[in-house]
């Protein structure tokens, strides 16, 4: 049994904490399957209703039952995209939809956080000018809850200046990083 | 569209937030209908990027993604 499949175990016992550490490794490579789609449907919000959708069925008595290694990832990665494919079909983006015989993704979860890679970001966050970092850190603890808007009013800007100092923050974390010999696009690859 | 015009409609469709309809599903920001589809791209790229970042500096190791699913399994 993966870590993967314990975690999910767990969360169908009812763990909560279990079910978030199984988001935080299985969240990567589900948005990773739905790269093709990118361009018929808003992957953010197809990854938090397949989450939502695995919260169910972990609640769910009677639900089905999930074998096989990391099963519980391949069946997300498929709730995915169908959930793509529906999106597409409702809003009429259907012919920016990839072909049905997708080839399988790999399924590897998403590695521990290296401590010294963690360190770098914190040094370069802590390194950005005065209003980009307002803008960013406001973004971190309050825009997954509650939106940019209430972000940027949170530091009061407006949310086209609150969106410009985001950007200005990327760009100035990747110089830093660049700078520790960090790319940003390795973090993902 | 001017590129600062650009990198705000992007940057808009990156954040985690997203509001539900009457069905209780997600609804796409504003800013990601006006984005033309080649840029949806890298909306994606900067998602894929912004989601690892945020793992990487949350004490808890929690994406924006799944605070956004958390805060609504618990709410």
């Amino acid at each position: 049994m993966t870590v993967v499949d314990e975690h999910f175990a767990a969360a169908r016992r009812g763990d909560l904490a279990a079910f978030a550490s199984w988001m935080g490794r299985v969240e990567r490579p589900i948005r990773a399957s739905l790269g093709p789609f990118v361009r018929a449907a808003d992957v953010e919000g197809v990854v938090q209703e397949t989450l939502m959708r695995m919260w169910t069925l972990a609640n769910d008595p009677n639900g089905r039952q999930l074998s096989g290694e990391n099963a519980s990832l391949r069946f997300a990665i498929g709730i995915a995209r169908n959930l793509a494919r529906n999106e597409a079909r409702r809003h009429r983006r259907e012919q920016y939809l990839p072909p049905e015989d997708l080839p399988d993704v790999p399924v590897d979860p998403a590695p521990t956080p290296d401590p010294k890679l963690r360190r770098a970001i914190a040094e370069c966050i802590d390194a950005l000018a005065r209003r980009p970092v307002e803008a960013l850190r406001a973004r971190l603890y309050l825009g997954a809850m509650s939106g940019d808007r209430a972000a940027a009013e949170s530091v009061g800007m407006t949310l086209n200046t609150f969106l410009q100092n985001v950007v200005r923050a990327r760009q100035q974390l990747a110089r830093c990083l660049k700078g520790k010999k960090v790319s940003l696009a390795e973090l993902v690859s | 569209m001017t590129p600062e015009e650009r990198e705000v409609l992007i940057e808009a469709s990156v954040g985690a937030y997203r509001a539900r309809d009457v069905e209780g599903l997600p609804v796409a920001p504003p800013e990601w209908w006006d984005l033309p589809v080649e840029l949806l791209e890298e909306v994606h790229r900067r998602q894929v990027e912004s989601r690892e970042l945020e793992r990487l500096i949350d004490p808890a190791g929690d994406s924006a993604t799944v605070k956004a699913v958390m805060a609504r399994i618990t709410r």
